[in-house]
């Protein structure tokens, strides 16, 4: 099993939409490699939406809400972990509406 | 408003400051802060400050910090402002009052360039960006739709100045749209809080998180 530990690889301030992206593409990398990937958050309260929606968002428009049966989150502030659960839901909500427009258009 | 942005330095950061000279200041706040960089330490700090003056209920300071992070964020994205944004805070009898504006391109301006929000008239455009999901081609339009339902849960209020409109927004009630005089060259978000209500924004389960 992967893992990735967010303070030692992305530092102490993730906020930005640009961190998001580095993590996002550490998941990616983790995901080609492992079936399942760790996430530990430990010593870090992150409350960035833009963070979340980067990383985890737009990876759950790929794989809807298995994506938080893949990642496993460890350690996380129990803010961060509502938000990411809102923001995995939001958006694979969104692109599983998007899926079945696109299939009643055809 | 008016006496907000004047009480906090505004008008003179961008020299204007002969036609609307500081008041004499009667309440606790935070000066005007220039921002040209998403600085999470800029947000503690406010956060910070506010908390002196009045403590937070438990669980409204993650939400608050998610909130700012968010509309600092949103700026820096979005705005295509040169000239960065603004923010300050004040105390207010039993609420907090948090701003930030900037002097960009203006929410109506951004939504108009894609073709289906392009009849719509400024007011309707800035209640639009705070739907989940409305956003200019990129679809981040999360922000402005997460702060809103903070600000709901937490019985606050929510005011967006850009363009030509202005749209409100409180507890329990449709967001109201008007037209202000003239044109406001960018966008101003204001807050306004109960820090001693719970508040506590659980996210996806709001209907039990209600204030207490």
């Amino acid at each position: 099993m992967a893992r990735i530990e967010v303070k030692t690889q992305l530092g102490n301030d993730v906020v930005s939409r640009e961190h998001g992206e580095r993590m996002r593409t550490l998941l990616e990398q983790a995901l080609e490699k492992s079936e399942s990937v760790v996430v530990d958050f430990a010593g870090m309260q992150i409350t960035s939406v833009s963070f979340f929606d980067e990383s985890f968002g737009t990876l759950a428009k790929r794989y809807g809400d298995d994506l938080l049966v893949k990642i496993k989150l460890e350690e996380i502030d129990p803010f961060d972990l509502a938000l990411v659960r809102d923001i995995v839901a939001s958006r694979a909500r969104a692109a599983k509406k998007t899926r079945l427009g696109k299939q009643s258009a055809r | 408003m008016g006496g907000y942005l004047q009480d906090a330095g505004f008008y003179e950061s961008i020299g204007l400051g002969d036609q609307f000279r500081p008041r004499q200041p009667k309440r606790e706040r935070v000066d005007l802060v220039h921002i040209r960089t998403l600085e999470p330490f800029f947000v503690d700090g406010l956060l910070d400050f506010l908390e002196t003056a009045q403590p937070f209920a438990p669980g409204l300071k993650p939400s608050m910090r998610m909130s700012l992070l968010e509309l600092v964020q949103n700026f820096a994205e979005h705005s295509n402002s040169t000239s960065g944004a603004w923010a300050a805070g004040q105390k207010y009898r039993n609420r907090i009052t948090l701003c930030l504006l900037d002097l960009g391109k203006g929410i109506p301006n951004s939504l108009r360039s894609v073709d289906r929000y392009r009849r719509y008239g400024d007011p309707h455009l800035i209640e639009l960006a705070s739907e989940e999901g409305v956003s200019v081609a990129t679809g981040r339009g999360r922000g402005l739709s997460i702060i809103r339902r903070f600000v709901r849960i937490n019985g606050g209020t929510m005011t967006i100045i850009s363009g030509r409109g202005r749209v409100r927004f409180r507890p329990d009630r449709r967001p109201i749209g008007d037209q202000i005089d003239g044109t406001f060259p960018g966008t101003a978000v204001f807050l306004s809080l109960i820090p001693t209500q719970r508040g506590l924004f659980v996210l996806g389960d709001e209907e039990n998180s209600g204030t207490h």
